[in-house]
């Protein structure tokens, strides 16, 4: 009999991801690392939490770490190689692993990535001078949160990133974008500028690509708040200046025209990511198929994980670059393709897809046997565009029923859908449509919510359903700048472009004054950072085929966003035919008379001091190609009053908080795909919808939910129903029991913080695993800290584990929490009525709360308590507040330190004190 | 709902001079619901005395305990076993809950930890207004539901007067001119009508004139 196990290659961020996702889909997996730990590169990279988070994702490895490490259903084997496969007659492979042989029934490739080795860059001195080193370097200079200057062993106060270093570089045979450096060096900027407050920081770059809810706020804090200065520039070379050891750099100054030499006290190298070394042994192995660089190729672009040889599939960097974020994403994709696989090989026993009745993994888990609910195995699909059919298209697969509502009268959506989907759509007994129709209430939980719509004529259907997935895509305008030009017929919008049908093709649509046979085309992408990635390809695309017909092109875009894999590829291509890419500062000016003149200042055609004509470029078009900005659809803001979910930048659904990537809302049970949670190329809403439909397929498909992990719960009898819970709950998981006649935790809606039980006035709530009796057993007259399971408390056992440190000799007592959010006023006061003469409470950074504001609400607290102690003659500064990352152990330390400082120099709280 | 405040904790400890053992004692009810006397936060002002006797190098012994509602007899009387027990006892109910204590043990010294504010609404989560001053003789019905004796600031049953400026009352920009308010909610209803008849002087005698005031059911006595 087949193995059923599978194996997954690779500890990293994909690798974990995909065997937390496969056990919690009842899969037994095997891990296998060659290094002698998991985690991966990104466990070296650093939390690049400053005043808030910054969203470098960093966090997430430590949760992966524990997950897979804590679940039985995950064998774990570091230090171990693949060796060897074979494929069996039955399907499946027998692996050599680290000298032992084993069955499994498929095999998950995550080998991840290396970076970049700069010294193939010999020009930038790397391992040459000491002031050059690369944002790995960087990377394990900043972890642990310690004084970059002792751990660099060099002064800080000058620093220049140089990016793509090792990316869109044909010279070293990288003719693609890295997709993440842009992004780790504006956070590292940050990171470094708040240790060093007044270090100047300078990036030079190429273009900037965005990634992440919302780039364009980041970008704009680094260079408001922080001063860091972009310069578009890439420089040639790094030499070495002097005695002070400082390097300088040699670049053209896009201002001045000129070269110019900088120095600086580091020159950070963003290198890039390059293919694992032992990519190409693997592949084959298995005999897959690389790209031209060497990453992993998948069989389809549109299904990224599955390759070409049977029962093997990839995750993460290895098949081409990705960022954390994306990589756990990826470990869900491939843990769907395995189980999709699977199923099909069953193919007569559609039901017995091996999903297992829902468990959610990264919370508390209580021992002993989970409480299982009957749940609805229906999935209330909001939009009926393509991300919403391609949701229930997989939930049909996966064996649960779905019901799309749609507002319009006809499924498709703006992108139309293929008409296979459209058909499946129509004969899939499992799948349900309500068109002209819209969700007017929803009622009950995760497993059992009661939604109302209404439909043509005021009819109402009432469907229950155990999930819900958001796929009500956006709205795309032109920008406003160019709104009033839409009625022109020579101004089109580029998604419009192919539906009007090209102006370029064929001469005679063409009736604008042509030289040479073909037209002057302007395409202007002047969208936000965080939508560029998604429509940068379509301009590209259309910047090709209008050189193609002999046009001339223009395009006009602050930055070439370029991220997407093969797009560095098109832009060549399109520069390499003509086409002139002009990245303005200013926006461009359109003249629309008669005939249309666009103006746009090319900052690399001068303009600088002693230059007499400004660089202004007049381009006389016949066609003005417009990229639409992506606006959320204008129903969202009472389509989330409806849900009770959050909407985030720019008034997408879904909060700006790296736990929530891909899908997920502040509910559980509610997901978020596609445009409706910000702009999206069509590949990535489709991605979201299979993901979504996994996961609700994971949590409900099977009509079962096992809660397995600790909630909070009333107790009705002390209950006065003041609400306080239900508004305070960052999950919307309470309401009022009508019967009871007091408020009611859904267990299978609870995330477990403990917010509510510390903010009811009347003490009715109890948090299992952390209850109030449990946490005031721990307290003693000693210094104490509060920390956060998921941030300070790791970083405060790395602290502790690190050898004589100061904190554990002079006895800090540690009390984890699930959230800082469960920590109240009153534990605080307890622990001073214990004795203890100081306490801190350290949770995560801002926005990185993985409950979403229960650090904040700890934040407030603490601060209530230092007022409330100051009432009574107590120095306030005796109860304090950290954010604290996972890796920060040398800032725990510091914290700790401080705390302990305070309370030696106050002494305890007993007696009045002379004078 | 009758919204409350916790008293500044020197009040409380001027008041408490000279007791050493002290009974918090809380009211599940309003108070807990406008956060100022709940088993919470008795807890805290517990700690907080405790705490503050530490600092002056005292010993105190505090009680806590809370009863569904303070203004009645039988769960006041639930206190009976604990209270001999104590110097005083601190009442974080209203003041009508302070009165049922003081009233029911004769001999505790019963002190208010709170001052008891008006009968209001949560505005927000941890913001609570003034809604209805318990004036004996309601006029919402010719108001359109925004009673001008609890929120205009002068009580003006024929307002608004010449202090309301865009909208806002002149005693502070935190304050909506309730005849703004009733205003606009009557031509929204299409009642502006309502407005055309004015109201007659107020008949106090039906709040304060008359003393104490007391409701008589008599087919519900026994």
């Amino acid at each position: 009999m087949q193995s059923s196990r599978v194996v997954v290659v690779g500890a990293g961020v994909a690798g974990m991801s995909t065997a937390r996702s496969l056990a919690a889909a009842g899969a037994r997996v095997t891990l296998i690392e060659a290094r002698e730990r998991v985690g991966g590169m990104a466990a070296d990279y650093a939390c690049k939490g400053t005043d808030r988070c910054n969203k470098c994702n960093v966090c997430l490895v430590h949760d992966l770490v524990r997950d897979v490490t804590s679940r039985p259903a995950i064998e774990v084997m570091t230090g171990c190689r693949l060796d060897g496969a074979q494929a069996l007659p039955a399907g499946g492979y027998r692996l050599r692993v680290g000298g032992r042989e084993a069955d499994c029934s498929a095999v998950v490739l995550a080998t991840g990535f290396e970076p970049f080795d700069a010294s193939g860059r010999p020009e930038l001195g790397y391992g040459v001078h000491p002031a050059v080193i690369t944002a790995l370097d960087l990377e394990r200079a900043l972890r642990d949160g310690g004084a970059l200057e002792e751990k660099l062993g060099r002064p800080v106060a000058s620093v220049a990133f140089v990016q793509c270093v090792g990316s869109r570089d044909l010279r070293c045979g990288r003719g693609y974008c890295s997709r993440v450096c842009c992004m780790y060096s504006l956070r590292m900027a940050r990171a470094v500028r708040h240790r060093n407050p007044s270090a100047e920081v300078t990036v030079f770059y190429m273009d900037f690509q965005g990634a992440g809810k919302d780039p364009g706020d980041l970008r704009r804090k680094a260079e408001a708040e922080d001063g860091v200065r972009f310069i578009r520039a890439r420089p040639s070379e790094v030499a070495p200046v002097g005695d002070d050891g400082r390097a300088m750099v040699w670049f053209e100054d896009p201002d001045a025209g000129a070269c110019r030499l900088a120095a600086f006290d580091l020159v950070v190298l963003a290198v890039g990511i390059a293919p694992d070394r032992d990519a190409r042994a693997l592949a084959d192995m298995f005999g897959l198929g690389v790209d031209e660089f060497g990453f992993f190729a998948p069989a389809d672009r549109a299904d990224a994980a599955v390759t070409r040889a049977p029962g093997v599939f990839i995750a993460g960097a290895c098949g081409g670059p990705r960022d954390i974020a994306e990589s756990v994403a990826d470990g869900e994709r491939a843990a769907l393709a395995v189980l999709r696989e699977q199923a099909a090989r069953r193919a007569r026993e559609r039901a017995a897809l091996s999903l297992s009745a829902g468990t959610w993994p990264g919370r508390r888990v209580l021992p002993g046997k989970p409480e299982t609910m009957e749940v609805s195995s229906t999935v209330l699909v909001l939009g009926g565009g393509v991300a919403g059919m391609e949701a229930a298209r997989m939930l049909s697969d996966l064996g649960c029923r779905a019901v799309i509502v749609e507002e319009g009268p006809y499924l498709g959506g703006q992108a139309g859908g293929a008409s296979s989907l459209l058909a499946r759509m129509d004969e899939d007994a499992s799948v349900d449509v309500l068109v002209s129709s819209r969700l007017a209430r929803l009622g009950g939980q995760v497993g059992s919510f009661e939604a109302t719509c209404e439909g043509p004529g005021g009819l109402v259907s009432e469907v229950s359903a155990g999930a819900v997935i958001v796929a009500t895509g956006c709205r795309r305008e032109l920008p406003e700048a160019t709104r009033e030009l839409a009625s022109r017929d020579d101004v089109v919008g580029l998604s419009a472009l192919e539906e009007m049908g090209l102006p370029w093709a064929g001469g005679e649509e063409n009736d604008g004054d042509c030289a040479g046979g073909g037209g002057r085309a302007v395409i202007w992408v002047g969208v936000r950072p965080d939508t560029a990635r998604a429509v940068f390809h379509q301009a590209l695309c259309a910047a090709l085929s209008a050189l193609a017909a002999g046009w001339e092109v223009y395009v006009l875009a602050p930055e070439v966003a370029v991220p997407e894999p093969g797009d560095e590829r098109l832009y060549l291509e399109a520069r390499g035919a003509g086409a002139v890419f002009v990245k303005y500062r200013e926006e461009p000016q359109v003249e629309a008379g008669a005939a249309l003149r666009v103006i746009v200042m090319d900052p690399s055609l001068g303009g600088g001091a002693g230059d007499d004509v400004p660089g202004a470029l007049a381009i006389d078009a016949d066609v003005l190609v417009v990229s639409e900005e992506a606006y959320p659809q204008s129903g969202t803001s009472h389509l989330a009053t409806v849900l009770q979910v959050n909407a985030g930048p720019a008034g997408f659904f879904q909060d700006d908080n790296v736990n929530f990537l891909p899908v997920l809302t502040n509910r559980r049970g509610i997901f978020a795909v596609g445009g409706c949670r910000g702009a999206a190329a069509l590949s990535d809403a489709i991605f979201d919808a299979h993901v979504a439909a996994y996961l609700a397929a994971r949590l409900v498909g099977t009509g079962r939910l096992h809660v397995d992990w600790a909630t909070a719960r009333v107790d009705p009898k002390k209950c006065a129903l003041c609400l306080t819970c239900i508004r305070t709950c960052p999950h919307r998981a309470i309401d009022v029991d009508g019967e009871a006649r007091a408020a009611k935790v859904s267990r299978a809606a609870c995330w477990g913080c403990g917010t509510c039980a510390s903010e009811c006035p009347g003490k009715a709530i109890c948090l299992e695993s952390c209850t109030d009796d449990e946490i005031l057993a721990q307290v003693t007259p000693a210094v104490t800290a509060f920390c956060c399971d998921h941030s300070a408390l790791i970083a405060a056992r790395t602290a502790m584990a690190s050898g004589p440190s100061g904190v554990a000799a002079a006895g800090l007592n540690v009390i984890p929490v699930p959230c800082s959010g469960k920590v109240d006023v009153i534990h605080l006061l307890k622990a001073f009525e214990q004795g203890a003469a100081a306490v801190m409470v350290a949770g995560c950074f801002d926005e990185g709360c993985h409950f979403l504001s229960g650090n904040r609400r700890a934040h407030l607290r603490v601060g209530e308590v230092a007022s409330l102690l100051r009432t009574v003659g107590i120095e306030p500064e005796r109860v304090r507040f950290y954010h604290i990352g996972p890796d920060m152990s040398a800032a725990f330390l510091k914290a700790a330190e401080e705390t302990m400082q305070v309370a030696r120099e106050l002494g305890a709280v007993t007696g009045r004190r002379a004078g | 709902m009758i919204v409350a405040e916790r008293k500044s904790l020197d009040e409380i400890l001027a008041m408490l001079q000279g007791c050493s053992r002290v009974l918090v004692a809380g009211c599940g009810t309003c108070v807990t619901v406008c956060m100022a006397g709940g088993e919470k936060e008795v807890g805290v002002l517990a700690s907080l005395l405790r705490l503050a006797a530490r600092r002056d190098g005292r010993t105190v012994e505090v009680g806590e305990a809370t009863v569904e509602r303070q203004c009645e007899w039988e769960f006041v009387d639930r206190l009976a076993p604990v209270i001999g027990g104590y110097d005083a006892v601190l009442s974080m109910g209203c003041g009508a809950g302070v009165q049922t204590i003081a009233q029911r043990f004769g001999g505790a010294r019963v002190l208010p930890a709170v001052n008891t504010k008006f009968i209001g609404i949560p505005e927000k989560q941890g913001m609570w207004v003034e809604m209805c001053l318990g004036c004996g003789d309601c006029i919402l019905d010719r108001t359109g539901g925004i009673c001008p004796v609890a929120r205009c600031s002068k009580s003006l049953l024929n307002g608004p007067c010449g202090g309301s400026q865009g909208g806002k009352c002149e005693v502070s920009q935190d304050i909506t001119c309730a005849w703004q308010l009733i205003y606009d909610r009557l031509a929204a209803l299409g009642r502006l009508d309502l407005l055309e008849k004015e109201f007659a002087p107020k008949d106090w005698s039906k709040n304060r004139d008359g003393g104490p005031r007391r409701v008589t059911r008599e087919a519900i006595m026994l």
